[in-house]
């Protein structure tokens, strides 16, 4: 196999989300975790719980989302 | 000319067809020739000017990394992703693209059933159970929401909108899995007897056009809502001259700001192209599967009724992102 340019930007691509995604999987993991046992000590406040945990998901996912951008730049522009 | 490349079973995108051929060596020049992008190996993206947009990009998922065979490597990939929507047709110097076809047909669509719900509702006779239901709905919504944000006046203003978000997004994202959306293609006859393939349609939520669109109406919206609630003391939140601390903590509010539109149109985004890209997976792995043992595995169903869920899941993020941050613009912040 030849290493080309091509070679690795799609391996870079592939190393930004690879990496990227772990870090808001972590976070996610933590908020989900914290968020049921708040809601299994106190049932009555569950939705209002499972609607701030929603937010601290997508503030976290946020991060996520830019390693998939600068991948897709990757891939489709650089 | 229209047709449709995969008459009888229910699935996302053609490919099957394309890589059932490929058994066959005579067809890899077929493909070069249906897809006259490819022979020349060109790779180009953004969102370029008008005449960048006849080229649709198209890449393959694995192999061919050898320079050498590029071309071949291209129309070996059974998967081919289309990252810039197609244009169908052109009035003028605008392009029509098939996402824009899908979209205008979710707008019809929530619209006539609005009319069709809002003629018969009766506010004097005994409400029939269309009503009850709808009713129910809006309600439940707008209780929700009121609570939330804790303001009558504000959710008045912000309840339809964000609604007509979520709805919307709703309909665009399950709009793809109609039988029909993206098997549908156009084929295109350029010159010198060659054919370019086009899908009449495509989910819109796969179209960052789309979604970016979405995330500046969210956007504006929000920054609206705060200038209304708090009025040119809202500035005061990005630009506060009082500290070096809260001016630095200014900027910063101000550059997260203007992140959510990137976060809030290439969440959307991201969820969308990624499912269309792992049902395109899911219906090549059947294809390889079926070539193998001849039993046909319906390996596309599970995963498109999760990509529905994720289209559900996707709406209402996008809606309850926006009244979070609706929220937080009215709330006053005390320095």
């Amino acid at each position: 196999m030849d290493l080309t340019p091509e070679t690795f930007k799609y391996l870079a691509a592939a190393i930004a989300i690879g990496l990227g995604t772990i870090g808001p999987a972590i976070g996610i993991g933590i908020a989900a975790s914290k968020a049921f046992e708040a809601m299994g000590r106190n049932p009555e406040e569950s939705g209002n719980i499972r609607t701030n945990m929603i937010l601290a998901f997508a503030l976290a996912e946020a991060l996520g989302i830019f390693a998939f951008v600068v991948s897709i730049l990757l891939i489709f522009v650089v | 000319m229209l047709r449709n490349s995969l008459a009888s079973v229910p699935h996302f995108y053609s490919r099957l067809t394309t890589y059932l051929e490929m058994a066959e060596p005579t067809v890899i020049t077929e493909n070069l020739e249906r897809f006259p992008q490819l022979e020349q190996g060109t790779v180009s993206g953004g969102v370029g000017p008008a005449d960048a947009h006849s080229q649709d990009v198209s890449t393959q998922l694995y192999g061919a990394t050898d320079s050498a065979t590029h071309a071949a490597g291209h129309a070996d990939s059974p998967i081919h992703v289309v990252f810039i929507p197609d244009n169908i047709a052109q009035i003028g110097n605008f392009m029509i693209s098939n996402t824009l076809v899908t979209s205008v047909i979710a707008s019809l669509v929530l619209i006539g059933v609005a009319f069709f719900v809002g003629r018969r509702i009766t506010t004097t006779g005994v409400p029939g159970r269309l009503q009850i239901f709808f009713e129910s709905l809006v309600g439940y919504i707008h209780d929700e929401m009121s609570k939330i944000l804790g303001n009558d006046r504000v959710t008045t203003i912000a309840f339809p909108l964000i609604t007509t978000l979520f709805l919307y997004i709703l309909v665009a994202n399950w709009i793809e899995f109609i039988p029909g959306v993206g098997s549908v293609e156009i084929v295109k006859e350029l010159e010198g007897g060659k054919e370019k393939i086009l899908h009449l349609l495509r989910g819109p939520n796969a179209d960052l056009n789309m979604t970016l669109g979405l995330a500046i109406i969210s956007f504006v919206f929000i920054e609206f809502m705060g200038f209304r609630t708090q009025g040119m003391k809202y500035l005061g939140n990005f630009f506060n001259f009082s500290s070096p601390i809260n001016f630095f903590v200014g900027i910063i509010e101000l550059i997260s700001e203007l992140a959510r539109l990137i976060s809030l149109s290439f969440r959307l985004f991201g969820n969308i192209f990624a499912g269309e890209i792992i049902v395109l997976l899911a219906i090549t792995l059947q294809g390889i599967v079926f070539d193998w043992i001849k039993i046909p595995v319906p390996f596309p169903v599970p995963i498109m009724l999760f990509e529905m869920g994720v289209g559900v899941l996707q709406a209402a993020v996008f809606a309850l992102l926006t009244l979070f941050f609706v929220k937080q613009a009215t709330t006053a912040h005390d320095h």
